[in-house]
């Protein structure tokens, strides 16, 4: 996990990912965009980065071993604390989520890789302004 | 057994007179030998099952029909497929006798009986279940597959058993194409009422007679079709992820360079070096799929010499020992006194060693041991090629799996990168091009032996053969 800006009072992302690579990525652009970034290696170590230290928003990968992006998100739609925190799903799967998949674990989001990191971030910032919205 | 029914029914039609016997069984004698023989082409061809999904059905179907009609049949009488009991029963004719006329009786019936036990076994033979029903759903026929897929009663005549136990489509497409008449057939997907839901592809096609049309309902599960479909898209989705996977990251640091996110020097050559790394990583996957692809459709072939195996380790430790002494550990080579020596392709083996060396290198901790040895097995007259390491060990859950495609032992991807494939290129080099056998023996916690045998020459490779067999 990276707390690195952890104090200060911007959006705070989680950004879950087995492959080093994307997660640094991913990290390194929204940094950039001047978003405070807590990085997983896992869907576990995700799940107790959220508990510990919160979120505005999760960008999980699907397919991680041990606990899945799914298992992840399913477990934070049954946390009351967590279960509001919005999910954007990265997949290489090559096929979307199984239908009604994404509607039950509140996913809000699904990201074919390989992406865009610059369309990553205006869906990011989409999303972010339609919950600020709906708030 | 309808069988019996019809060589009844056959015996009950027959006239007085030799003559009125010939013109009743002439035609479909001959007539029934066409069909018949095409289908035993076929089967000696091993074509006959894709042979009966096309233009075979009506063939088929009027085999089954001649057992239970024969009367059926639109060729003239003139047709002599086989000339023994027709000539037999023109003597007799000829002569008027009655001793002759009863002899000429004895071998029609010999040779309906003969010819009919024949076409019975062959329809009997077949995987498929080959139902003849007429407009109202009544069996006139029924195989024994069709028996085993659909319950015994439904191979009695007379009943609608059959046609009772097939999905109800069936009957209407029975009667439609009944109605149709022609050349008119139906295929259907469709699953049976059994304990599984048997997934099948049924057809239906018209059998047209002089008195009345029947209907052929061929039936075939396709359970083993499904499941290689299934295993199928299993890997396309694996190949898709794995492949998907190092292009995101190229996509993404490309793009990252050319937007000019890059803080420094040092930074854009790490994306670089990163873009390099993951260029590298999907090309090794792309020649690892296109190797198995070429193995498995039988295209690669292996060249064989005798390959000194105590040699070719010399020289795969040789390769590794840099990265070995970067993360200190101790890579040794143990050789039998004996020659180690069999007809094998140098290449591949060098491959399947450098492979296994490298796993173990990768799973072992820094300041680790492996070792590869270099045996042979008087017994199986072959040569053994041993890795052993006391790395990390695999899980026996994993065990089962890890030769499979694209399969990663959990935990172990975060160690280290990889393709998910190494080892089933092993397996299909090991077993499927020389002949031998690969496996592995494992510990958690304690480290792993990776070991391989290759037969020594061509007998000990039959052996290995029949024994895989």
């Amino acid at each position: 996990m990276n707390m690195q800006d952890f104090t200060s009072d911007r959006v705070r992302i989680l950004v879950a990912d087995d492959e080093a690579y994307i997660l640094q990525v991913v990290a390194l652009k929204l940094r950039n965009a001047g978003f405070e970034v807590l990085t997983a290696y896992d869907g576990e170590e995700a799940l107790a980065t959220v508990r510990s230290y919160g979120a505005d928003l999760v960008v999980t990968d699907l397919q991680m071993p041990g606990l899945t992006g799914i298992a992840l998100a399913r477990a934070m739609a049954s946390d009351p604390k967590l279960a509001g925190i919005p999910i954007m799903m990265l997949t290489a799967r090559g096929h979307l989520l199984h239908e009604g998949e994404a509607d039950s674990a509140n996913i809000a989001r699904v990201v074919q890789k390989p992406f865009s990191p610059r369309a990553l971030l205006e869906e990011i910032e989409a999303l972010l302004a339609e919950r600020r919205r709906a708030a | 057994m309808p069988l019996e029914r019809n060589q009844e029914r056959n015996r009950g039609a027959s006239t007085p007179t030799a003559a009125a016997k010939a013109r009743v069984f002439l035609p479909w004698i001959g007539l029934l030998s066409v069909p018949v023989a095409a289908v035993a082409a076929m089967l000696a061809e091993g074509s006959a099952a894709a042979w009966m999904i096309g233009a075979g059905c009506a063939a088929l179907a009027y085999c089954a029909t001649a057992f239970c009609m024969p009367s059926m049949g639109g060729a003239s009488e003139d047709d002599e497929d086989d000339e023994r009991p027709a000539v037999a029963a023109k003597a007799a004719v000829g002569q008027g006798g009655s001793l002759a006329a009863a002899a000429a009786k004895d071998v029609l019936l010999r040779a309906i009986e003969v010819r009919s036990t024949e076409r019975t076994a062959i329809l009997d033979a077949l995987a498929d279940g080959v139902i003849l029903v007429d407009l109202h759903g009544e069996t006139r026929f029924a195989n024994k597959a069709a028996g085993a897929m659909l319950g015994e009663n439904a191979t009695v005549a007379g009943t609608r058993d059959a046609i009772g136990a097939l999905p109800p489509q069936v009957l209407r497409a029975v009667q439609a194409v009944v109605e149709a008449g022609g050349t008119e057939r139906r295929r259907l997907e469709a699953e049976l009422r059994d304990h599984g839901s048997t997934p099948v592809v049924i057809h239906v096609g018209v059998v047209r007679g002089h008195s009345e049309s029947l209907a052929a309902i061929m039936v075939r599960d396709v359970r083993s079709e499904r499941e290689a479909d299934r295993m199928k898209s299993e890997f396309v989705a694996k190949a898709s992820h794995e492949l998907r996977t190092p292009l995101a990251s190229l996509r993404a640091y490309a793009e990252l360079l050319a937007d000019g996110e890059v803080g420094d020097d040092a930074q854009r050559r790490e994306f670089a070096g990163i873009i390099l790394s993951e260029t590298n990583r999907l090309g090794a996957l792309v020649d690892r799929m296109l190797d198995i692809g070429r193995i498995e459709s039988g295209m690669a072939r292996a060249t064989l010499e005798s390959v000194d195996f105590g040699e070719l380790g010399r020289q795969c430790v040789e390769e590794q020992q840099g990265e070995a002494n970067r993360r200190m550990i101790a890579l040794k080579l143990s050789r039998a006194e004996r020659a180690a020596v069999a007809q094998a392709d140098r290449p591949l083996m060098k491959q399947v060693i450098l492979n296994l060396l490298s796993n173990a290198l990768k799973y072992t901790p820094d300041g680790g041991e492996v070792s590869l040895e270099i045996d042979t097995d008087n017994l199986a007259r072959a040569v053994v090629v041993s890795v052993k390491d006391n790395g990390l060990g695999i899980p026996e859950h994993a065990l089962p799996r890890l030769f499979g495609k694209f399969y990663r032992v959990e935990n172990h991807e975060r160690i280290a990168k990889g393709t998910g494939l190494g080892l089933n290129l092993c397996r299909n080099i090991v077993e499927a091009m020389h002949g031998g056998q690969i496996g592995v023996d494992s510990k958690v916690g304690v480290g792993s032996r990776f070991w391989f045998a290759i037969p020594m020459d061509q007998s000990a490779r039959d052996q290995t053969a029949r024994k895989a067999a």
